[in-house]
This record gives structure tokens, C-alpha cells and sequence, in this order.
């Protein structure tokens, strides 16, 4: 009764509905969601920042329908994908207000490795004149950790690294199940599995057995960022677009004056900006702007602690600097 | 452990009921052993690296009692003075020592200009409740109000999980004759679901309001208390005020609620004080055992108000500077305690010169004028140091914010979704003001009736539904991320 009760009451309220992703192919190696969908999206239990939308043909959030002769494409994760924010005030949508023919490939959980992908496919098909990837300190992180499904890796291989697809399959039992309010409700909004697996997850290693794998793992990074700038490189000279990094900044440690533990792991930050200088491409980096932001109003560019995503003055802040290094 | 887990919910509450009433049915004393032991795995449960200290304050005050005991029944009263001297002494040294040795060396060295580091004594979880309840059980033994002792009865009554953490501070006298009552190791199905209606209010109050509107109180006395408007200031203490009420309020119930299904009617320690119309009043309301207590062991055997205005008037600031310490080892409570001193003279002295004149518009003026009190007292309670509690206070008066803050793009939602807490603040004044406490809805004390009604299949379904709702209440606890109760830090 009382589960009859819930499911009813919740259909009347913004439960985030979820998106349903698009199966993956050989052709199709990316992330994206079935097409011209329309969605719910609402966060946290008191489904807060109630927001409804419809992908676009391609299959991605918060971007026009793609064509040819693209002013810029945006590349990113749930940061640019930006379900918590309306078009309008997305990075895309302020830099299509002022350029026209913006458009944006991104998906929740995206890694360089997707970003790269992404690039190898849309920037033949859409000849856009800049690039932007947005990069946060997940990013780097995680480059050489596994990915998703329907995501891509980095391969660390005898003959150097290749990226690999996870094939995306849609699992029949969860589409019927969040057919119920309820279902989406404890899996959308209150994220029940994460918390579960969360739950289930072993003890951490030692910090003997932490150096040793940081060790290691700073080789594979390096090891990967030869590759994705490289391959990007060999992009631009191909098809002459311009690769722009919209790096995010470190909001947290901004908020605390300095006195809050960094989400970038020690070291990764400059050593991604000193891999794009020498690499030769643009730059937008958000630290210095999130910074003098904080210190003239004392306004969050996030929705922390509910939502780290940036809300709309991180979004505009950005946009702004995207266009004040290409020209415009 | 935290009543609002899944651990502790569908794990420890069901083992414990079950073993409980199972036992009973065989061995009254044996399930009063069993319930001791499972208050022990639930505060072990949380750091079981303060077993040790419980346990050492249990056995000494349970034969530090029973000497004043046996030395009251030979007549050797200055014994037994000599041994509530020692008990007391022990309480309160174990007290200031693992409460206050950091705030005392700290001060000690900042006026002595001394480079002596804060020894870093963690705080053991419910230290000062149940050093509270013992003082006041080696107090009632000396004045003859405790008679028997046994060691079972006496480690269940200050152990009894549902008020062993944060409260309500008990009585001998209240609770060893339930312990001993056939009647309650009789399992009831109506009582399980009365107990659970009292739980399940307080389970909502706790997850949905209490930690619904705690999100708009860390951005102004965390983050920017040094520069606010003065609607986020005001918004900030507002949200406090409360986050505190249905935090403690949550607790009450669901220690109630939990103690009803074990058939033990706890004391009620929190009654709708936000409805208060004077200061005098909001103490009969708010946290009502410990101001019985702070009454009955402090204010009282200082001379309460027999000496005339002038002692009365120290004796009510002395009370309340140690009530206020008694909260936490910071300036901030002392003031906090200050104030409310402060604030009960002013009544005291307005009530002897009006007398009950006043009517409706002293009932309207009062409960206003005891609002206003009582949220700038809790600026100073819930601020971290006694400069952040001014700067949310002068940004109360006339804001501090640059002017800068007026073009920010999010407008009045700069530091938080004002809009929002807005909200939030309206439906909680509404909740707080116009609908019924627990008690007052369900009932005090037994409830036969109700639990007549909810016998059978009526009850199996108000059973089921709040059993779900709890459920769901849990997961939103669980996935959001647990928090503790503000009480747990006192």
C-alpha cells in the first residue's frame, strides 16, 4: 500500500527519469543517448534543480543538431553535458549566442580516451574551426584506469598505447524496472547501487603500496598524454582545427583560502599545463578567473556541497574565456 | 551506531526485540543481562575504544552507590557524605578531563604566553550524559531515594541504548521498577507499532527537516561568515535554529519510540519550545532533563531562590554558565550560557513587576521578544569561535557583505539557493508553530488504548506502511551520507 502510495505521489513529482543510453557499435564508439529523447532531470532526494530537456539527433545533451561548418565543438563530461543547467547558460549555448553553429559531444563519465574518440569522429564530419575540451581533475586522474560501459580506455600495449571501446548493451531488466516512479526514484535520485557498491568497495591500500602505484601510474599518464596530444595534434594539421583546453579550476581549495584538499591529484595540474604549452595548444584556464571571481563577489561557480557541476556562473565564466582567446 | 542506519534499523533493533522478548519468556533477569549486553555492542558499535572508560564509570559509581547505600542504612551519614564527596569528585574529574583538559591547557597557555600544545584528548561519545545520570543516581542514594542495588538493573540504567548517546537524562527511581515489571517483558504487538509511530516521526523530523534545511547553515558559519548579507545572516541563524529543534527533537522521539517497543516509558525531554512566550518557559520545554537536573543538583543546592533576589540572580548565572559549559569545552557555549542567564534574570525581574497581567498581547510580545532571544543565543552556540558568532550577528544588524556582493549573477542565491531555504524556513515555522508535538498527537506515558486498536490486522498495516516509509527514510539517509546527531558533540 504504502509502495502503491509512493509510486503514485511520485509521478506527480520531477523524479529524474533517467536517459536511456543508445547501444554502442564499432562505428559509433562513444557514449552518447538515444536520440531526440525527452528527459526529467532532477538531483537528490528532495529532487532538487528540476530541469527537462530533449537530446538532440546525435544524441547528446544541451547542443543544437549538428552540421557542417562548425564555429566550435565542445567536448566534455557531465560538465559540459550539463543536465543541472538550461542551454542558454551552458559554456555551448553562451559561445553559439555570440558565435552561431556551436555544438557539443559530450556524456556523463567521459575520459580523454572518449574525448579523443570523439574528436577522431566529429571533427571530420563537422570541420569545426576550434575545439574546446573541457578537462577536470578526474581527467588526469583516471587516464589510465578502466572505463564504463559504452566508454573508452587507454591501452597500455607492448607497441605503445590505443584507445578500446567498451561495447554498451541495454539491459532488458533495468528498462522494465525503471518504468516504476519509485524504482527511478531510489536509482536516479538517491543513487542506491552507487551507495551499495560503494559499501562493498575493500579496504584502501597501504601508503608503501600507495607510492609504488602512484609510481606507476604517473608512467602510464605520461604514457597517455603522449598519445591523446599527439593524435589531437595530428587532427589540427589535419583538418586545421584549433584545439583549446578549458581546464577547470581547483573550486574547492579557492573556497577554503587554500586550506582544503585539492581534487587534482599533487602535481597533475601544472603538469597538464606544461603538456599543452609545449604541445602548442590554447589554453583557458579557469583557476586565475575562478579565483578573482571568488575574491570580487564570493559566488560559488558550483552547486557544492549538493552538486560539484559547475552552475551558471561557471558556465559563463568560461564561455568568456573561450572567447576572449579565440578572437571574439 | 545511529538510529538512522540500515545497520542499525534492520539489523540491531530486530536482533534485540527478538532476543529481548524471547529471553523474557524464560528469565526476566536474563533479558535485562541481554539487554545490557546489546546497549554495549551499540555503543561499542560507534568506538569501541571508549568501552573501557564506560565501564570503569559504571562499576565505580554502582560500588561507590551502594557504599553510600550501606553506609545511609548503618546510620553512618558522614560516610556516606564522605562517599558522594569521592563518587562526585570522580565524576567530575573524569569529566574535565576528557571533556575540557584541551580547552583548559589551551587558554592556560594563550594567557601565560606558554608554548604548550592542546593535548588532544578525543571527546568519548556520551560521556556527559552518562557521567550526568550517575551524578544524579549517587545524589538520589544519598538522599534515601535509592534503596536496592543490583548490578544488572544498575548497568542496564545507565546503558539503555536509546538514551545512552545523547539523552534523556534518567532517574534511578524512573527506571529500575520498569525494568522489573512483568508487564513490560510481555511483547505486545500494538506497543511495537505505537513505539514505532513515535521512531518513524522522528526518523522524518531527522532526515527530511533536520538535514533538509542543515545545508543552508554551513555556508554562513562556515564559509563566509566574515562577509554576508544581512538576509543571509539572518537566513543562516533561522536555518540553525531549526536544524537544532528537529535535530534534537528527531532524537527524543525516536529514543522514545525505540524505548516504547521495549515496553519503558522514557521522560519526555523536548516539548514544542519554540511556542514558548518567555525564556522561563523554553526551559520547561527544551531539553527538559537536563534542566531538571541542572535545577534539581545546581540550582537548588546553591540556595535557588530562598536567599533572597540578588543570590537568586547568581545562583540562575552560575547555573547557566556551567549549563552552557556543560554543551562543549568553547567560549561559545560559556557565552551562550551567559546569555541565557542573562535572559531568564530579565524575565524573572519583568514577571515580578507585571505579575500575570498582560493578556494575549504579552503572549504575542513574549513569544517574539523569546524567539529573538533564543536565535541570537544560538549564533553564538552553532559559530566555531566567538569572531565568527559577532560577525554573523553584526551582519544580522546591517549585513557586512561588499558592496560588490549586490552584482553578483546569482543574485540573492550567491552563497546558497536563498530562494530555496526561503522555503524551507516558511514550512518549518509552520510545522514548528501549528502542528502538535508527538506526544500530543499520540499520547504520554502507556498508551493500553492505542495499542488495543492497533492490534491485529489494522496494526500489521500501519506496521507495513511505516516500516516502508522508514525504509525509504533510511536509504535517503544512507545515499546522502549519514549524518550524526548535534547532540552526539555534547
Amino acid at each position: 500500500m504504502t509502495c502503491l502510495g509512493l509510486e503514485v505521489g511520485l509521478r506527480f513529482l520531477p523524479v529524474n527519469s533517467g536517459v536511456r543510453m543508445q547501444e554502442t557499435t564499432p562505428s559509433t564508439p562513444y557514449a552518447r543517448y538515444r536520440p531526440l529523447q525527452p528527459y526529467v532531470y532532477s538531483y537528490g532526494w528532495a529532487m532538487n534543480n528540476a530541469q527537462t530537456g530533449v537530446t538532440s539527433r546525435e544524441g547528446f545533451n544541451n547542443s543544437k543538431d549538428f552540421a557542417d561548418g562548425a564555429n566550435a565543438l565542445v567536448i566534455g563530461d557531465s560538465f559540459i553535458e550539463a543536465y543541472m543547467v538550461p542551454y542558454a547558460d551552458t559554456v555551448q549555448g553562451q559561445l553559439d549566442a555570440a558565435l552561431g553553429k556551436v555544438y557539443a559531444a559530450s556524456s556523463s563519465g567521459n575520459g580523454l580516451a572518449d574525448a579523443l574518440q570523439l574528436s577522431r569522429i566529429f571533427v571530420p564530419r563537422l570541420h569545426p574551426k576550434t575545439v574546446v575540451l573541457f578537462v577536470e581533475p578526474w581527467d588526469l586522474r583516471l587516464i589510465d584506469q578502466g572505463s564504463g560501459r559504452g566508454h573508452n580506455l587507454f591501452v597500455f600495449g607492448k607497441d605503445g598505447v590505443t584507445v578500446e571501446h567498451q561495447p554498451y548493451v541495454e539491459s532488458k531488466i533495468k528498462l522494465q524496472m525503471l518504468r516504476s516512479a519509485l524504482a527511478r526514484y531510489v536509482y536516479y535520485n538517491l543513487k542506491l547501487p552507487d551507495w551499495a557498491q560503494g559499501k562493498g568497495a575493500g579496504p584502501a591500500a597501504g601508503p608503501a603500496a600507495d607510492a609504488a602505484q602512484r609510481a606507476a601510474a604517473v608512467a602510464r599518464r605520461d604514457k597517455a598524454m603522449d598519445y591523446l596530444l599527439k593524435e589531437l595534434d595530428g587532427l589540427q594539421r589535419q583538418y586545421g582545427s584549433r584545439f583549446v583546453f578549458l581546464v577547470d579550476a581547483d573550486r574547492a581549495t579557492i573556497y577554503a583560502n587554500g586550506k582544503a584538499k585539492s581534487n587534482w591529484l599533487p602535481g597533475d595540474r601544472e603538469y597538464l599545463l606544461a603538456r599543452l604549452r609545449a604541445g602548442g595548444f590554447g589554453i583557458v584556464d579557469m583557476e586565475p578567473v575562478f579565483n578573482e571571481h571568488w575574491n570580487n563577489y564570493r559566488e560559488r561557480m558550483d552547486s557544492l556541497p549538493m552538486d560539484g557541476h559547475w552552475n551558471k556562473v561557471g558556465h559563463k565564466l568560461a564561455a568568456e574565456g573561450v572567447l576572449k582567446l579565440i578572437g571574439k | 551506531m545511529l538510529f538512522n542506519t540500515f545497520a542499525f534499523f534492520a539489523v540491531f533493533l530486530p536482533l534485540s526485540l527478538a532476543g529481548y522478548f524471547l529471553i523474557s519468556k524464560k528469565n526476566l533477569r536474563g533479558s535485562i543481562v541481554f539487554l545490557l549486553v546489546a546497549s554495549v555492542i551499540f555503543y561499542s558499535y560507534w568506538d569501541v575504544r571508549y568501552l573501557p572508560l564506560l565501564a570503569l564509570s559504571i562499576v565505580a559509581n554502582f560500588f561507590t552507590g551502594r557504599a553510600i547505600v550501606m553506609s545511609r542504612d548503618r546510620d553512618a551519614l558522614a560516610a556516606a557524605r564522605r562517599w558522594l564527596v569521592a563518587g562526585l569528585v570522580f565524576n567530575l574529574a573524569l569529566l574535565i578531563f576528557f571533556k575540557y583538559a584541551n580547552f583548559i591547557v589551551v587558554n592556560f597557555a594563550a594567557v601565560t604566553g606558554l608554548d604548550i600544545a592542546s593535548p588532544g584528548i578525543e571527546l568519548p561519545i556520551g560521556i556527559s550524559f552518562f557521567t550526568f545520570t550517575q551524578i544524579a543516581y549517587l545524589v538520589d542514594c544519598h538522599q534515601g531515594k535509592v534503596h536496592e542495588t543490583r548490578p544488572e538493573s544498575y548497568g542496564l540504567f545507565v546503558t539503555y541504548f536509546p538514551h545512552l548517546i545523547a539523552g534523556p537524562i534518567l532517574h534511578h527511581k524512573e527506571m529500575i521498577p520498569q525494568f522489573d515489571a512483568p508487564a513490560t517483558h510481555v511483547f505486545g504487538s500494538g506497543r511495537l507499532v505505537v513505539g514505532m509511530l513515535f521512531f518513524t516521526i522522528g526518523l522524518f523530523k531527522k532526515v527530511i527537516l533536520a538535514d533538509g534545511v542543515a545545508r543552508f547553515v554551513g555556508p554562513v558559519f562556515d564559509v563566509h561568515y566574515a562577509e554576508l548579507t544581512q538576509l543571509e545572516a539572518w537566513a543562516g541563524a533561522l536555518a540553525y535554529t531549526f536544524q537544532l529543534y528537529f535535530d534534537f527533537s528527531a532524537y527524543s522521539d525516536m529514543a522514545y519510540g525505540l524505548s516504547y517497543m521495549f515496553g519503558i516509558i522514557l521522560p519526555i525531554n523536548f516539548n514544542s519550545p519554540y511556542k514558548s512566550t518567555s525564556i522561563i518557559e523554553f526551559w520547561r520545554r527544551w531539553h527538559i532533563t537536563l534542566s531538571t537536573f541542572l535545577r534539581d543538583y545546581l540550582y537548588i543546592p546553591l540556595g535557588g531562590n530562598r536567599k533572597g533576589q540578588a543570590q537568586r540572580y547568581t545562583n540562575l548565572t552560575i547555573t547557566m554558565l556551567l549549563g552552557g559549559l556543560w554543551h562543549g569545552a568553547n567560549w561559545t557555549f560559556i557565552v551562550w550560557g551567559g546569555l541565557h542567564g542573562v535572559y531568564l534574570m530579565i524575565n524573572h525581574a519583568i514577571r515580578s513587576v507585571l505579575g500575570e497581567r498582560g493578556g494575549m498581547v504579552r503572549s504575542v510580545l513574549g513569544f517574539f521578544a523569546t524567539m529573538l532571544a533564543v536565535v541570537v543565543a544560538w549564533v553564538v552556540f552553532r559559530a566555531n569561535s566567538l569572531e565568527i558568532a559577532i560577525s554573523v550577528l553584526k551582519a544580522m544588524l546591517h549585513g557586512t557583505a561588499a558592496p560588490a556582493a549586490s552584482e553578483a549573477m546569482l543574485g540573492a542565491n550567491r552563497i546558497m539557493a536563498m530562494d530555496e531555504c526561503l522555503w524551507w524556513l516558511a514550512a518549518c515555522t509552520l510545522i514548528v508553530l501549528v502542528l502538535p508535538n508527538a506526544y500530543d498527537a499520540l499520547g504520554r506515558g502507556p498508551l493500553p488504548d492505542k495499542e488495543e486498536r492497533l492490534r491485529g490486522s489494522r496494526g500489521g498495516l500501519v506496521a507495513g506502511a511505516l516500516l516502508m516509509f522508514s525504509l525509504l527514510l533510511l536509504a535517503i539517509s544512507e545515499t546522502r551520507g549519514v549524518s550524526e546527531f548535534l547532540y552526539f558533540n555534547f
